[in-house]
């Protein structure tokens, strides 16, 4: 059984919620994970903005990468409200140079380490009180 | 050119869970004790600075705490600011109150921080950190954070559990000589690794806890110190707050933003991090205040793990640090810590820390890493206070 099918059964638009309305879009049956690039000086940021911090130039949103860096990971054993431990937060270094905070989900007995390659897939983060789409890498991919 | 501020009072209410506390009572306590500390009558008050994060959201009281606290002492007619700043509201209010002094503008401020989180009025969603609302929904807490940064630590300088620990420790060996905090009981290395695991590898003992409390400073210009007697009071040598540079993709086991606000402290101070006797830092974590160390200075990067178990930190050390207990065991009333840091630093210069007095302070420090924006921290403060 794969990750996605356990916890991710039915597809779904991302909604009106503020972390899906800000990083998720939809293309062409897929979602993607979104952040801006400045035009001007090509910098990328994440979460996406409107004028580039460097030059205020009006950014273009893009879609991100979906493989990246875990660079550092952590067992969440007390949950916030809303969550259910235990799980895996991390944040993850794309190559457009933008760190992702995400949640983590490791596919076999060993544990996230700084370093090791993830993949991104769009999924369900929250369950309680509404379920909310967003960015959660796999790993060791 | 701007006139020298000196600490002439302080005051504070024991730290703890006080769901039946109300604001003001609270306030009222830590402001009074900060003016009669000082000698001066409410009525000699010409400014009041009050600093609090989450007034509005956990007691319907988003503005004018100051206002409030002000008119249970009978003070009104005197401008009053109210300032929020993330963790460090309270230091924010300290460096506000020493600019309206140092301008010219006033002589004596009374700055006050306070906070109550125990309880809330009414219902509401549960708090995410300031600033962090998109990781929130994706399971963001400030244990999470620290736990990443103490995984990033061990794994780069081969910093040990049982090091952090440590700090846990040592705070509450200095929480049992104060009568503020909120955890006063020993506890072992064995007993904070063995605790609850919130965040790996951080446990309940490696977190600060929930907290109530208040604390007050008064400050007065040079101009009027001798009309009062400087016998205790305290200067400030130097206070600077900065904000954060809001860069992601960086090494997570330093703070470039208290590197920058340390430095500018010292440097505006004339002194060097090895003639700092005493500090309060911002231990909301085992791994931050040993990361602190290794920012603020006092040992060099990578180090701060061995620093705390090689005794350093204790009293005799180089620089004693959290002899207040630190917000491990105050627990970390938002904009409460900043000032109760101060209370406990002017304490230790004037050397009236009775058993946890650090021998011979002359120069201490207090500092806040407040906050979160897009993953960096977005605020710090680095006050010097000497004798």
């Amino acid at each position: 059984m794969s990750v996605e099918s356990a916890t991710h059964p039915a597809p779904r638009l991302p909604g009106q919620h503020a972390l899906e309305q800000q990083v998720i879009r939809e293309s062409e049956g897929r979602f993607e994970l979104v952040g801006s690039r400045c035009p001007k000086c090509g910098t990328h940021f994440y979460p996406p903005r409107l004028l580039c911090a460097k030059d205020l130039t009006e950014c273009e949103t893009v879609a991100l990468s979906s493989h990246g860096v875990l660079y550092e990971a952590s067992l969440i054993r007390v949950a916030p409200v809303g969550f259910k431990a235990p799980f895996w937060l991390g944040y993850v270094d794309l190559p457009e140079n933008v760190r992702v905070f995400a949640q983590i989900e490791w596919t076999d007995d060993t544990e996230p380490q700084h370093g090791d390659p993830v993949e991104l897939q769009i999924k369900l983060v929250r369950h309680d009180p509404a379920p909310v789409l967003g960015p959660v890498f796999i790993g060791p991919a | 050119m701007t006139d020298d501020v000196y600490v002439l009072g302080v005051g504070m209410t024991k730290f703890g869970r006080f769901p039946d506390r109300s604001l003001r009572e609270m306030g009222r306590e830590a402001a009074l004790a900060a003016l009669s500390d000082a000698g001066v009558a409410t009525t000699d008050v010409n400014v009041i600075v009050c600093g609090s994060a989450r007034t509005g959201i956990l007691q319907g009281r988003e503005s004018g705490v100051g206002q409030l606290i002000g008119w249970e002492l009978g003070i009104n007619s005197i401008p009053v600011y109210n300032v929020k700043n993330y963790c460090a509201s309270g230091s924010t209010a300290f460096d506000v109150a020493r600019m309206a002094i140092a301008s010219g503008e006033h002589d004596v401020a009374l700055a006050i921080g306070i906070e109550k989180l125990s309880s809330r009025v009414g219902k509401g969603a549960a708090l995410t950190s300031d600033g962090m609302e998109i990781e929130g929904d994706i399971g963001f807490s400030p244990p999470a954070y620290f736990g990443m940064i103490a995984r990033r630590h061990m794994d780069m300088y081969g910093t040990t559990r049982e090091q952090m620990a440590e700090v846990t420790v040592k705070n509450r060996q200095f929480a049992a000589m104060s009568p503020y905090p909120q955890y006063r009981d020993a506890v072992t290395v064995e007993e904070v690794l063995a605790a609850q695991p919130v965040a790996e590898p951080l446990t309940l003992l490696d977190c600060c806890p929930t907290s109530d409390g208040a604390a007050a400073a008064v400050l007065i210009s040079e101009r009027l110190l001798a009309r009062y007697g400087q016998g205790r009071a305290v200067q400030v040598a130097a206070s600077v707050l900065q904000t954060g540079i809001y860069e992601q993709v960086k090494d997570i086991t330093t703070f470039d933003l208290d590197i920058r606000t340390s430095r500018a402290a010292y440097e505006r101070a004339g002194i060097e991090p090895g003639d700092v006797d005493v500090a309060e830092v911002h231990d909301a974590f085992t791994i931050a205040e040993i990361v602190h160390y290794e920012d603020l200075g006092f040992c060099a990067k990578g180090e701060g793990g061995s620093f705390v178990a090689s005794g350093q930190t204790r009293l005799g050390g180089t620089t004693a640090v959290s002899t207040g207990g630190g917000l491990l065991t105050r627990g970390h009333p938002l904009g409460a810590t900043g000032l109760a840091q101060v209370h406990e630093v002017t304490t230790q210069l004037r050397g009236e820390a009775g058993a946890r007095q650090q021998p011979g302070a002359r120069v201490g420090l207090t500092h806040v890493a407040g906050g979160f924006l897009e993953g960096d921290i977005a605020t710090s403060t680095v006050i010097l206070l000497t004798r």
